[in-house]
């Protein structure tokens, strides 16, 4: 039994919303119940979350957090579609710059060539 | 939440957020963590409603953040983002404690585990001795937790202690015993 103190160094931050809201909800032994809270005690952010979500009307939490998600895939859909709106730069515009720069060029190593050479 | 997606791992998501610019995995990502943030932001907030339009928040600046630089660990990230904003509105509307503000901005403690190269029973002999060593309380509610497999209810039940003085006594009661095995440690050298 001694052995179990060894936990008391293990850091495992594993716990899953189903398991939380499991242990909310009293649906666990009391070993389940003691393994969750082994692993509350290691992740802060899950310990904040469970006394929070302890505190909160189950009813109103559901109905926000459907809400959020609902607002998150709207917005990021949102930003998806700008995206493919987004105007493309003129191709053939690049491309006959491109050509005209490249002309020059060669004029203007024709023009040296010549120069030198009489 | 997509069940398709519901196995790959957090950091896989954002990898591949970060790979082909497709938001479709960010939104994967946030949607695993709604419920956590909402539970957090309501610790701190105390109100639904401001829990929830904290969640949004945190949710919008995840979005402008994540697509400008790159995090290693998601989940310590999003709950330093979501802390600090509930830190910072409590603050704003002069409600933060003492005790909150001297952990605001704080960054995830790393904590190193001083002790991996000690044998396990090396370990648990130290460990043994440092539990004599803990204040009475600590003592008795990291017996019952760790030893004996007690849960919070039980342990307030047996010690008449409130679920939140069982919590707090597990939690310092941990942190004095790394930091006596740390200097058990130090002593040694």
């Amino acid at each position: 039994m001694a052995d179990n103190l060894l936990d008391i160094l293990n850091q495992r931050d594993d716990l899953t919303e189903q398991e939380l809201l499991q242990y909310l909800q009293g649906n666990l032994t009391p070993e389940e119940r003691n393994a969750v809270e082994q692993r509350l005690s290691s992740s802060d952010m899950m310990s904040d979350a469970e006394e929070g979500l302890r505190m909160a009307d189950e009813k109103k939490m559901r109905h926000a957090v459907a809400d959020l998600n609902k607002q998150l895939s709207h917005q990021l859909q949102q930003q998806r579609r700008k995206r493919k709106h987004k105007p493309v730069p003129n191709q053939s515009l690049i491309i006959i710059t491109t050509f005209l720069i490249l002309v020059l060029i060669v004029l203007a190593f024709l023009v040296i060539y010549k120069m030198k050479n009489g | 939440m997509n069940t398709t997606y519901s196995t790959i791992p957090d950091q896989e998501l954002l990898n591949r957020f970060y790979h082909d610019g497709d938001n479709k995995w960010l939104g994967q990502l946030l949607q695993r963590y709604t419920v956590l943030l909402f539970g957090v932001c309501m610790k701190y907030l105390k109100n639904e409603e401001e829990a929830k339009d904290a969640v949004q928040q945190v949710f919008e600046k995840a979005i402008k953040e994540l697509g400008k630089y790159k995090v290693d660990y998601f989940k310590s990230w999003i709950y330093m983002v979501a802390k600090n904003h509930c830190l910072m509105q409590l603050r704003d509307k002069g409600k933060l404690p003492k005790e909150l503000s001297e952990q605001m901005m704080a960054t995830p403690a790393e904590d190193v585990n001083h002790t991996e190269h000690l044998q396990k029973d090396e370990l648990l002999e130290r460990l043994t001795i440092a539990v004599t060593e803990l204040i009475p309380e600590q003592r008795t509610c990291i017996e019952l937790f760790y030893l004996q497999k007690k849960s919070y209810t039980d342990i307030a039940a047996s010690t008449g202690y409130s679920l939140m003085q069982v919590k707090s006594y597990i939690q310092n009661g941990k942190r004095n015993l790394k930091m006596i095995l740390l200097k058990q440690q130090n002593n040694g050298r």
